[in-house]
């Protein structure tokens, strides 16, 4: 019982209650307007008793709560906020694996001599985060992966959940099969008409049944049934790719519109590329039609880059080739990420100049922000 | 237009123009082959004006013309019509085109044959006439190089010189390998020729051209370049720009160098290759002076080659890409390769031994 999951409570509404008091008490979602199509990225539990959640269109949330307070979303803020959280959970163990902003993983088995026992350390960092932070985290204590998250998500907010192994089988066994994690609405379903309906009927399936209907994921299922997870928590885990993406508040049919939406994408994508030392072997272009039909188009690059102007190119083309406008949503993913170096002969003067110049620009960028150059084509248009 | 032709004739130069056929025409004209009698001369020609091949071959002429027949249908055709002479006649009141065999007949829907678009001229004089198997030794050295990149088009190409002193030299890369091939033709020459002919048109040249010691022409005009292999005329655009000069990446020192036997390191490079998978395919080999060690390991297993070579130099352990590495050993044909390292990041030098004017370089894969 060495495996903590932390999740913090309402994360991006709590941020915004803790630093603007007119907020705290009411509730609150976070999110784009409705008026652009946006969707709630987190609601205040106050919001949530309507029924609010999130990844829901923030129209319906405003149906289901009237007097809902629209926030916007501050991504920076919430980084910041969350480095300093990720920070108190490092100084316990370096084995921390977040699975977001917001949530994260920590392994204490060795940290016990010098920090106590892991429930000792939960409540220390729960602690912490309330005095330090003024937010509140759930704390969830288990033998492995599986059970600590269960355990962090049985009570909220600022539960502190504790499942030691003996009491393992016990606590899984009247809870909903959609509780295991990998289990989805389908396979849900397909339980369901075989009668199964919590993790202990599936428990009694013998595996070679479930093995028979869901192939691999029956054996994985029969583990977590049992409360087994042999999964370790692992502190960096491998990138394999990177995107970006936008839900356009209209649809797009103008072409050139869309392009721009891929540079400014494009350059994104690619500082954070750079930012993280690594080249990218492929790009993927993403296209979300008004009847939510979703297409995705890859090309491979002839050799690994993390240049803005090589990934927009590269998507301009696909999207020239594949897109019937208009379009509700666009995006770019850059797979095959590499920190190999590419070695050649006749390095492409074009390219050597871009990175020349791209490595200027994030000087400049490092230094004085984002925002302080960029390509023409996304400059706000102040004459007409 | 109307002709007699043994079908096995027609069917050799069917065979032939159809390779210039480009799958992806716009044009469904250009998916055709054209045909044109003369004096007891047919012409068949395939062309998109960039690539083209045309032959020619001897027939009796009943009636001068031309017709234009989709390729796809003609080749199998000749392919399936019974060993006898075929008439061939084309009705140029609707573009069909009849086949003739015994008392059978097959009539194919063709193309008007004056939209086909119209073989370039050939210059007077060639350029540079070369015996087949010289050319063709020289293709298989550099060919593997070329880059099949269009975003890049000088390196899909081959860079062709002749110089004053009447060297003939190859250059070929993809800017990860090199190929570089010489021969001296050892007749002054005050006809020079500098192009970048593109690969693809190169690949088929090679299957074109014999191992044998007769001649070919080769033309020039500003932008096309001929080859005239006996009634076969291959033709194709040039690349236009600056091919680099290749001598600046060539190292100006080494660190080692090894000489091994060429077909060894290569059955050792393939074994390797079996294990090649998504994610790992760079292997390394450790040059040393007991000789070399190949060692791979991959999800799927792992190996390790211990090679016999003669050493000279500071140890090193370079990482190649397994299937460049095996490419370039297969476009050698010496004994023995001399393997010159310049370090883990810069550029490897593979020399045949014991065969004049050919290298080829290898950049090592870094992770």
């Amino acid at each position: 019982m060495h495996i903590i999951h932390i999740d913090m409570d309402a994360f991006f509404a709590s941020v915004e209650q803790r630093d603007n008091p007119e907020l705290r008490g009411k509730p609150v979602a976070v999110g784009g307007k409705p008026e652009h199509r946006g969707v709630v990225a987190a609601a205040s539990y106050e919001a949530r008793k309507f029924g609010v959640r999130s990844a829901m269109p923030m129209a319906t949330a405003i149906k289901l709560c009237p007097g809902l307070i629209v926030a916007p979303a501050n991504h920076k803020k919430y980084r910041e906020v969350s480095s300093s959280v990720m920070d108190i959970f490092h100084y316990y163990t370096p084995l921390v694996e977040p699975l977001s902003l917001d949530e994260a993983f920590l392994d204490v088995a060795g940290s016990e001599r010098l920090f106590g026992s892991p429930v000792e350390i939960g409540a220390e960092i729960q602690r912490r985060i309330k005095n330090e932070l003024q937010l509140s985290a759930s704390v969830g204590i288990g033998p492995n992966k599986f059970i600590a998250k269960l355990a962090s998500g049985y009570k909220k907010p600022g539960g502190f959940t504790v499942i030691p192994q003996e009491k393992v089988l016990d606590f899984l066994s009247p809870l909903p099969v959609e509780k295991m994690w990998g289990i989805g609405d389908k396979t849900a379903e397909s339980l369901k008409r075989m009668g199964i309906k919590t993790i202990g009927q599936l428990r009694a399936l013998p595996l070679k049944l479930l093995e028979e209907k869901f192939g691999k994921h029956g054996k994985l299922m029969c583990d977590f049934a049992r409360g087994e997870d042999p999964r370790p928590v692992e502190p960096q885990r491998e990138v394999k790719s990177m995107g970006k993406e936008v839900t356009f508040a209209g649809d797009v049919a103008n072409l050139e519109e869309l392009r721009q939406t891929l540079r400014e994408l494009a350059e994104k994508v690619a500082r954070r590329l750079r930012r993280e030392n690594l080249k990218s072997g492929s790009v993927t272009l993403k296209i979300k039609y008004p009847d939510l039909r979703l297409i995705t188009r890859t090309e491979n690059l002839p050799e690994p880059t993390n240049l803005a102007g090589v990934i927009y190119r590269t998507a301009s083309r696909l999207l020239d080739k594949h897109c019937k406008p208009p379009v509700r949503l666009i995006g770019i993913t850059c797979g095959k990420l590499t920190g190999e170096r590419y070695i050649a002969l006749f390095r492409d003067e074009k390219l050597v100049n871009e990175e020349k110049i791209t490595l200027a620009l994030d000087k400049l960028r490092d230094r004085y922000g984002e925002d302080v150059v960029k390509v023409a084509s996304l400059l706000k248009k102040r004459y007409k | 237009m109307q002709f007699i032709a043994p079908r096995s004739d027609l069917n050799t130069v069917t065979q032939i123009t159809q390779r210039a056929i480009s799958l992806r025409s716009p044009l469904p004209i250009l998916s055709c082959l054209y045909f044109e009698t003369g004096d007891n001369i047919l012409t068949v020609t395939a062309t998109d004006l960039e690539f083209g091949i045309r032959c020619t071959l001897p027939v009796t002429t009943l009636l001068e013309g031309s017709a234009a027949l989709p390729a796809k249908y003609v080749t199998s055709l000749l392919n399936k019509l019974p060993d006898i002479d075929i008439n061939v006649c084309c009705d140029v009141s609707n573009n069909n085109t009849s086949f003739t065999y015994g008392d059978s007949e097959l009539v194919l829907n063709g193309y008007p044959a004056d939209e086909f678009p119209r073989f370039p001229d050939l210059p007077q004089t060639p350029a540079l006439k070369i015996k087949q198997n010289v050319f063709k030794r020289m293709l298989k050295r550099v060919l593997f190089a070329v880059s099949n990149d269009e975003r890049r088009p000088i390196f899909t190409g081959v860079h062709i010189r002749l110089n004053e002193k009447g060297v003939l030299s190859m250059v070929a890369t993809d800017t990860r390998k090199l190929a570089v091939c010489e021969e001296n033709l050892e007749i002054p020459r005050d006809r020079l020729i500098n192009v970048i002919v593109p690969g693809k048109a190169l690949n088929e040249l090679y299957k074109l051209i014999d191992a044998v010691d007769d001649e070919f022409d080769l033309y020039l005009t500003e932008n096309q370049i001929f080859f005239v292999i006996g009634n076969t005329c291959l033709m194709t655009r040039l690349i236009a720009g600056q091919y680099p000069d290749y001598q600046v990446v060539i190292p100006a020192r080494y660190e080692c160098e090894v000489k091994a036997p060429l077909n060894d390191l290569l059955e050792a490079a393939e074994r390797a290759s079996l294990l090649i998978d998504t994610k790992r395919n760079v292997f390394n080999i450790s040059f040393q002076s007991q000789g070399l060690m190949i060692y791979f390991y991959t999800e799927s297993g792992r190996i390790r080659e211990e090679l016999m070579a003669d050493f000279s130099g500071n140890p090193i352990d370079v990482g190649f890409n397994v299937r460049l590495f095996i490419e370039l050993l297969r476009s050698m044909d010496s004994e023995n390769v001399i393997i010159k390292l310049s370090g883990r990041e810069s550029p490897a030098l593979f020399l045949p031994v014991d065969q004049e004017g050919y290298f080829s370089l290898l950049v090592p894969a870094v992770a």
